[in-house]
């Protein structure tokens, strides 16, 4: 990884040549919150808080996407695969969400390559912005050890004063600079120590505690399988999903065929589902293996702090707290379940 | 194809929105009736005819001689598609249900009030069997909902209409919660079925459920989440009521 300073204005030449040739989004203000939009000018884009209501997973896996067109020919189908995929740069990616990208890259390029996430995430420059304050109340990056993207993203920033320490992951990232800036010196890289060390004190003020041990998550959420807590917080959830859809690690998606009018042509459509849904593990028969409300909880909270966490040895919550603020009857937030249980264990 | 399938449209108790809402779809529509034979439909046309195969009902039932109607379009219908809020869960009509009857009736017809013989209003389902609701005050989406319907009819599929509240498509839209509005307004998205892609809370308004209760509403958190936006439960029921007052019915 490679690692520059550059001035301000630098980065601000950098978007707005990059303007000229591709689409940019980044977060701009929505109301009294943000949202990754398409952005036509520097001065568009947020910086800091607050959080985006839903994720940059947005442009690799789009709320809706037609995936095949199809239609009726000579007593058959005639099929064809779609795969829209545009170059865009995102830019202004927190770290909670380069992790959550980096950990869907994985899950969408493991056995079955998933064409269609891969193709759009091919053509994305992702530059990241480091955090200096948390983006909201409901944030506990630090504790989910989202807070440090490591080398997960292409270019990313951390604002060291009049001056943006860059650091470069990838030749996309390095071609986004267009040559601005210089290496970092040794004074540099000590200015970025010291203020990562300011900010992972800010956060660790801020944000609430995890209480388990990081590492002992899948093994807490393991033993306490059948635990009041599930039907405690299940009681009071909506079943209305918002925690999937705001999440930056839920990938889950169904699949419809609709046909046109004149029965003739029709099209294959995917779109966003998620476990917190009442139809998500219904089967043809009408069994459904996860009917209740506690069991989807019991369930979205394990993949988060278990079943992933084993497999691919990190929590697939980042901590980014969306869907803390998202759930209305606040039920929902991983790091306070296994508090919860933490402290309540029968185990 | 074979023959194309017979529709009839009919209209009981309401403002005839829904109809509308069909025919302003223009070129949609104009693809509807290359696939389907329309054989009633007062809004469009004066012919009449009482042979069809799918009929397409719009209101609320609120007097005898429409539940004689009804149960005759039933009988003739081989489907029975529930066109609006009015005929799917009975709408803005039964708004009255909760009113005292002679004064309600007085204050819309005066002195002629015992000439009619409107009584508590009911949704379609009260009275027959009902095969599909297309939901919606007016019919979501455009109507493009509605087509939906037809058009799994004619394929012999199952339409796919979601369960779940309102929520998912708002998140989805990237819309502000408008309980987290800098001045929050109260929502009964919670717990009202989506399909409409969160059409009013994208326009920064409330849900007022139109679609009538998701799938397994929990009214218990709402009245909480309701409480905590200050309202009391007198005034979370008068919401409810305005468009779902025979939720008792349930479906």
């Amino acid at each position: 990884m490679k690692q520059y300073v550059v001035e301000k204005p630098g980065i601000r030449k950098s978007v707005e040549e990059e303007l000229k040739r591709k689409k940019v989004c980044a977060p701009v203000k929505q109301e009294n919150s943000a949202n990754f939009s398409a952005i036509h000018s520097f001065e568009e884009i947020v910086w800091g808080p607050p959080q985006t209501v839903i994720p940059p997973k947005k442009y690799f896996l789009p709320t809706s996407e037609n995936i095949l067109s199809f239609r009726k020919r000579d007593g058959g189908f005639e099929v064809e695969a779609l795969n829209a995929a545009e170059e865009i740069v995102l830019f202004g990616v927190h770290p909670c969400d380069l992790n959550a990208i980096y950990l869907t890259d994985r899950i969408f390029a493991e056995k079955n390559q998933d064409e269609n996430y891969l193709a759009k995430r091919e053509k994305a420059v992702l530059i990241g912005v480091d955090c200096l304050t948390p983006c909201s109340p409901e944030a506990v990056c630090l504790r989910m050890d989202g807070l440090n993207p490591g080398d997960r993203f292409d270019l990313f920033l951390t604002d060291i004063g009049d001056v943006y320490f860059v650091e470069a992951a990838s030749r996309k990232g390095e071609e986004f600079l267009r040559g601005e800036g210089r290496p970092a010196s040794e004074i540099d890289h000590r200015k970025l120590s010291s203020v990562r060390k300011q900010r992972d004190e800010l956060f660790d003020q801020e944000e609430k505690k995890l209480l388990p041990d990081y590492n002992d998550l899948p093994g807490l959420m393991k033993r306490n399988y059948v635990h009041a807590v599930w039907e405690e917080h299940g009681e009071k959830c909506y079943g209305c999903g918002s925690c999937n859809m705001v999440c930056p690690t839920c990938y889950c998606f169904d699949v419809e065929d609709y046909m046109r009018v004149d029965l003739e042509n029709g099209f294959r459509k995917r779109f966003w589902d998620g476990c917190m849904l009442e139809d998500f593990a219904k089967v043809a028969s009408g069994e459904n293996f996860r009917e209740e409300r506690f069991d989807r909880l019991r369930h979205r909270t394990n993949r988060k702090l278990n079943y992933l966490f084993d497999k691919w040895g990190q929590s697939f919550c980042t901590g980014c707290g969306r869907c803390i603020k998202a759930c209305l009857t606040h039920i929902v937030s991983p790091l306070e379940i296994a508090n919860e249980i933490f402290q309540r264990q029968s185990v | 194809m074979a023959d194309r399938p017979k529709v009839g449209f009919f209209s009981f108790t309401g403002c005839e929105g829904c109809q509308l809402v069909v025919l302003s779809m223009a070129d949609r529509l104009l693809e509807l009736l290359g696939a389907v034979e329309v054989v009633n439909f007062r809004e469009a046309s004066s012919y009449k005819c009482d042979d069809y195969d799918i009929a397409i009902v719009e209101g609320a039932i609120s007097r005898v001689r429409e539940i004689t109607e009804l149960i005759e379009i039933r009988k003739r219908a081989g489907t029975l598609i529930a066109l609006g809020a009015c005929a799917h869960v009975g709408g803005i009509n039964c708004m009255r249900n909760f009113a005292n009857q002679f004064e309600i009736k007085k204050e819309v017809y005066g002195d002629k009030a015992s000439n009619f013989d409107s009584f508590l209003a009911q949704p379609l389902d009260a009275i027959v069997k009902v095969d599909h609701y297309a939901r919606g005050c007016p019919p979501s989406r455009d109507g493009e909902e509605f087509l939906e319907i037809v058009v799994a009819l004619m394929q012999g599929k199952r339409p796919y209409i979601p369960n779940y509240p309102v929520c998912v498509h708002c998140k989805m839209k990237g819309n502000v919660c408008v309980f987290h509005k800098e001045r929050p307004i109260a929502c009964l998205g919670p717990v009202t079925r989506a399909g409409c892609m969160a059409a009013c809370p994208s326009f920064g308004n409330a849900c007022i459920g139109c679609r009538g209760l998701a799938g397994k509403p929990n009214l218990n958190a709402h009245q909480q989440t309701m409480e905590e936006a200050g309202l009391t439960p007198e005034e979370t029921m008068k919401f409810y009521r305005m468009l779902n007052g025979m939720m008792e019915v349930g479906k």
